[in-house]
């Protein structure tokens, strides 16, 4: 037995997935509205082995269109401009082509220093939410490098690419959702802002399914997302889904979720959802079910929430086609 | 004899010892430990029903690759998420000409029957529905290693954890290695084409 094949079960029988602590190259975004402009900051928190970085390279993956870099004081910016795999519909102006890469260069940050990267641009209304999009990310000092660039989406590696997640886009009427063209609704309630709503659609027989939403508290108290209802199931509660060495875990949140002052809660594949239970009917990709949310202090406020495809939560797989 | 005389032969014998413990060790106990986990997981008396109609008990594991999997339908993200993912794998392993065996067994008879199973596995191509009594159930769970427990919710319903791997066996029956719960496709595709 390869010495491969015997880690890989060792692991399996000691459930010791364990991850690996360094610091690496991210993104401070976790997530990116589809149809909508959005930031993209990527943190860089140490130099190539203890030498100063001179250049940060940063590749826009496709389905970003219209980037515009941000210009930072003692950095030398250039652009590199390529061919979209398929043209984006700027206000009704075709564009073919864009910003494919972006690098700073010329400047001197010290391995002990932290500094930030920015470009701005606009997720494809076309790409699916649930889609992990990636960010390949190049540091060069004087005699080296320090690359994130692999997008296998393991965190096993040690050298991941920056990546954040798609999620269904909200309803300014600015690009719709996943190519449907359904808009999501954005509601305020008290001090919160709740933003793109998407529950997945259901198997057959599946008579359970997750409603994902995004909760800003921007007043001065903090708030507790208590309870959820819905028409179409029997029963809503608020869970905390975690992966444990492997084990799925479902809890209950008996308590309700907490959504503090001045912060983002997300509901999101993989972390804190609504649960629906006892679903009366199957979600289908393109409807929309209302959704009642309750808040201790906010009260209650019902939104639409789009039914998005059913995939990984991880999924890269219409990316890694070729 | 003389005593150093002596002293050389118990060195030496010692040291033979040790070479043959070591020997013994490196070429028959540790090889045999390590192929413990690949020979024995999935080895167990339990006898399921499949949603094609069949049996699914140690045996079926034999005569072509194949990937098991523990799931329920009351699972709101990771075995439709899981589903989904295999879906995705042999659209590419078609144009490959293969067809993966993938077993869905449920980590909850009580409310999954076989004919639940049928149709929340039926959409995807080569996945068979695996179910029985609890009794049995649980032998598979205990001989696949699989970590699944029952967890009450409000409202006396009840979820389930439990474990997010899918397993990849040889078409000798053997365990080779699992696929962890997001891995990327082409990682999970490389993982299966060297079952081929």
């Amino acid at each position: 037995m390869s010495i491969l094949k015997s880690a890989a079960l060792a692991a399996l029988s000691f459930g010791a997935f364990a991850g690996i602590a360094r610091a690496h190259a991210t993104l401070e975004q976790a997530d990116a509205m589809v149809g909508k402009t959005t930031k993209v900051t990527l943190r860089v928190p140490h130099g190539c082995k203890g030498e100063p970085t001179n250049e940060v390279r940063i590749e826009i993956p496709e389905g970003v269109y219209a980037v515009k870099p941000m210009p930072k004081p003692g950095w030398t910016l250039t652009t590199e401009i390529g061919a979209y795999a398929a043209p984006f519909d700027n206000h009704g102006h075709e564009m073919t082509e864009g910003v494919r890469a972006v690098v700073w260069s010329g400047g001197a940050l010290e391995d002990g220093w932290y500094d930030e990267f920015t470009v701005r641009g606009t997720v494809g209304p076309n790409m699916m939410a649930g889609d992990t999009l990636f960010f390949p990310a190049i540091q060069t000092c004087a005699n080296g490098t320090a690359d994130w660039t692999d997008t296998s989406g393991s965190h096993d590696v040690p050298n991941p690419a920056p990546k954040l997640m798609l999620v269904a886009g909200g309803d300014d009427g600015h690009g719709g959702l996943t190519g449907h063209g359904m808009a999501a609704e954005a509601v305020t309630v008290g001090a919160l802002d709740l933003t793109a709503p998407f529950a997945r659609a259901t198997l057959p027989n599946q008579p359970v399914a997750g409603g994902f939403v995004t909760i800003t508290n921007t007043g001065m108290e903090p708030d507790v997302l208590v309870g959820a209802s819905s028409r179409v199931a029997g029963e809503m509660q608020v869970h905390e889904m975690k992966m444990d060495h492997g084990v799925m875990k479902m809890r209950e949140l008996s308590g309700g979720l907490p959504i503090p002052a001045h912060e983002t809660v997300k509901l999101q594949p993989g972390g804190y959802h609504v649960m629906f239970l006892q679903l009366k009917q199957p979600l289908v990709v393109g409807e929309k079910v209302d959704v009642t949310l309750e808040f201790e202090k906010a009260g209650t406020v019902t939104m639409t929430f789009p039914v998005v495809e059913r995939q990984g939560g991880h999924g890269s797989r219409d990316m890694s086609k070729p | 004899m003389s005593t150093n005389r002596k002293l050389a032969i118990v060195l030496g014998g010692g040291l033979a010892l040790l070479a043959l413990l070591l020997v013994l060790w490196s070429f028959v106990i540790a090889p045999k430990l390590n192929a413990s986990v690949a020979d024995t997981l999935g080895r167990g008396d339990y006898a399921l029903e499949t949603t094609g109609g069949g049996t699914f008990t140690q045996k079926t594991l034999r005569g072509e690759p194949s990937a098991v999997f523990f799931g329920f339908t009351h699972c709101p993200e990771v075995c439709p998420t899981t589903l989904g993912d295999v879906a995705g794998w042999q659209e590419v392993l078609a144009e490959e000409g293969h067809e993966l065996r993938v077993f869905f067994v449920t980590v909850d008879p009580e409310r999954d029957t076989v004919e639940m199973l049928g149709d929340y596995v039926g959409w995807v191509p080569g996945v068979t529905g695996v179910s029985g009594s609890q009794e049995e159930i649980d032998k598979a769970i205990r001989a696949f290693r699989i970590y699944a427990r029952k967890v009450p919710i409000e409202g006396g319903g009840y979820t389930m954890d439990h474990s997010a791997y899918v397993l990849l066996f040889d078409s000798k029956g053997r365990l080779t290695q699992p696929i962890s719960y997001g891995s990327a496709p082409e990682e999970a595709l490389e993982k299966i084409r060297a079952l081929y």
